[in-house]
């Protein structure tokens, strides 16, 4: 077990090592003249050849490819991820900034699906193939499939244009007012809409997963020997879907990070989404590379939790033959 | 399970559904709605009988920008799936019948591609210049090409694994006992098994794709205006949320009917698959 941890925490580190380079070496062959356009944003006129001759040995481009990246890598591992392009400030400065007001909306609307969705799971679960099973199934691939930034603008017509019951975005006041009342009524909506997303693919994994360990061998056993259903539905329905929800941690961590794009924009929320957004919008490239750099890391980080905290807690997948 | 052998209603649905927009949309090249046609005098009406869904803000009929851009839509759907297919099938069966270091060369690319934030394919549909060949081709292509590189990964390891599991299948050890060799038990007796189950994830890649195509539009770096994508006709409608609801109702009813149709058509599909093998 620890030499397999070991072996896969190696080749996380490899994978986000070879990601922010693909990335490095995919925005150096770029057509297109980010310097030009560097220019234009900071100065606000054309680029003649002096200039471009200076820009050139100031930012270092000269080198060539392998030693701008490693000199970029040398820097980054130090905490220095170079400077926006747009706004001249620090990367990590820009990015520290904004973790906190994306955290805030993604880990609200995370908790919030999933203590609405893992009951209704498994209380579907109990109920499996019944006629009110089968419809709230199609009710959440509906759900699945309603574009979040689409519901959001329909909630915003109705709840802040039409009636006026939660502001119509931003996360605080411009009267500067940010006690925590006022907080939460600005992250209501875009937290409800995110987590509405999140519930339809919750419950539905709460409701699969816990039905598969209820139509076991082992549920059938447990119900001969005697156990009480509320026993049963625990131990072989709540407890093996718990366990699988482990399994999620790839797909939940990095979305804690890049999942609210949509939203961030449409609610003006300054969040690390919105920032990725702009950066793309702007080719501002080390905040673009930053951030592919930062969720990748969570993507591989995740799916390595997930295989990990899976072989921990559930011994069947460790006597698993490893598929590579 | 229930009792099995029936077709499933969530397939003939999501086809039928499918059918439905995808007709209507291609169909209405054959009109004469002009969605560019700009009328001042008709600026954000709200449906009408002339105008059965509403003017945009510049007087465009949303009917006709509607049905358009429906194109772009379902083409980068097409482009995107056939992409990730032929990437996804194409490198999941080379590894699943290759040398070790082949497999484990591949799988970790198939490690990197998936841990690469998707929206980062938008970087190089902004970043190309006009005069780049690639600008030759229609809006919904590009899209689609870009997407497709992104989503292959889960493709891969389907068929990777479902390759795999087929080796030494009654079917499999009888075309080698009749003396068929590699490539021909491959491609004729293991790759068309595995290829029906990877229908059930292209299906969900085709509907991932028309929402992301619409997203992308959404924040501006999709299709570009004045030319109508289901996408940039959701970002107009974010800019006249508080004024006109057509702009808004409409172009989300149509994404979310076109990813559902795709959802159904998956979850049929998967399902009647668990049928057949119970």
């Amino acid at each position: 077990m620890l030499a397999y941890a070991l072996r896969r925490c190696l080749g996380a580190l490899l994978t986000v090592l070879a990601l922010s380079f693909v990335t490095f070496a995919v925005f150096a062959w770029l057509p297109g003249d980010p310097l030009a356009a560097f220019e234009s944003q900071r100065r606000g006129r054309a680029l003649d050849q002096a200039r471009r001759t200076a820009l050139v040995e100031e930012l270092g481009l000269a080198a060539p490819l392998p030693a701008r990246y490693l000199r970029w890598l040398d820097n980054a591992l130090r905490g220095d991820l170079g400077r926006s392009l747009r706004t001249q400030r620090q990367v990590t400065e820009e990015l520290s900034h904004r973790l906190g007001p994306t955290l805030e909306l993604s880990i609200a609307s995370t908790l919030l699906a999933l203590l609405a969705s893992l009951p209704l799971g498994w209380w579907l679960a109990r109920k499996r193939e019944s006629l009110l099973d089968r419809s709230a199934l199609v009710g959440l691939v509906a759900l699945y499939a309603l574009p979040i930034f689409w519901l959001a603008m329909l909630l915003q017509a109705l709840l802040a244009v039409h009636w006026s019951v939660v502001p119509l975005y931003g996360r605080l006041p411009a009267s500067g007012a940010s006690g925590l009342g006022t907080r939460l009524h600005h992250l209501a909506l875009p937290a409800a809409c995110l987590a509405l997303h999140q519930l339809a693919f919750y419950a539905r994994f709460a409701r699969n997963t816990a039905a598969e360990g209820l139509d076991s061998i082992q549920t059938l056993f447990a119900r001969a020997c005697g156990l009480t259903e509320a026993r049963i539905t625990w131990r072989h329905g709540i407890l093996p879907s718990l366990v699988a929800l482990i399994t999620l941690a790839g797909l939940v961590l990095p979305s804690l990070v890049s999942g609210a794009v949509l939203i961030e924009t449409l609610f003006a929320w300054p969040g690390l989404g919105r920032l990725f957004v702009v950066a793309i919008q702007a080719r501002d490239y080390p905040v673009v590379l930053a951030m592919t750099v930062v969720i990748g890391s969570l993507t591989v980080t995740g799916s390595l939790l997930a295989d990990l905290g899976g072989r921990l807690a559930d011994p069947r997948l460790r006597h698993q033959v490893s598929e590579r | 399970m229930s009792a099995s052998g029936h077709r499933t209603p969530a397939l003939a649905t999501g086809l039928l559904l499918l059918g439905l927009l995808a007709s209507v949309s291609l169909g209405s090249a054959l009109l004469s709605l002009d969605p560019l046609a700009i009328r001042t005098d008709q600026i954000l009406s709200p449906p009408s009988l002339e105008h059965p869904l509403g003017t945009d803000q510049l007087g465009r009929d949303l009917l006709a920008r509607l049905l358009a851009g429906g194109r772009p839509s379902f083409l980068a759907g097409l482009v995107a799936t056939g992409v990730a297919l032929l990437l996804g099938v194409g490198l999941g069966t080379l590894a699943s019948r290759s040398p070790v270091w082949i497999d484990v060369l591949l799988s970790r690319g198939t490690d990197l591609v998936y841990a690469f934030p998707a929206l980062i394919g938008a970087m190089v549909l902004v970043g190309l210049p006009g005069e780049h060949p690639l600008m030759a081709l229609p809006e919904g292509v590009r899209v689609g090409m870009i997407v497709g590189l992104f989503s292959w990964p889960m493709l891969f390891r389907f068929v990777r694994v479902e390759v795999r599991r087929r080796l030494g299948s009654d079917g499999h050890l009888a075309a080698l006992a009749a003396g068929a060799g590699p490539v021909r038990t491959l491609v004729l007796h293991l790759l068309p098994d595995a290829l029906a189950p990877a229908l059930v994830p292209a299906s969900f890649i085709a509907g991932g794709t028309i929402l992301l195509e619409a997203a992308l539009g959404f924040l501006g770096l999709g299709v570009r205006p004045p030319e109508p994508s289901w996408g940039n006709l959701l970002r107009d409608g974010m800019t006249h949320v508080d004024s006109a609801w057509w702009m808004v109702l409409f172009p989300g009813l149509v994404v979310f009917l076109a990813v559902l149709a795709f959802q159904l058509i998956g979850e049929g599909l998967g399902r009647q698959r668990a049928e057949e093998l119970y």
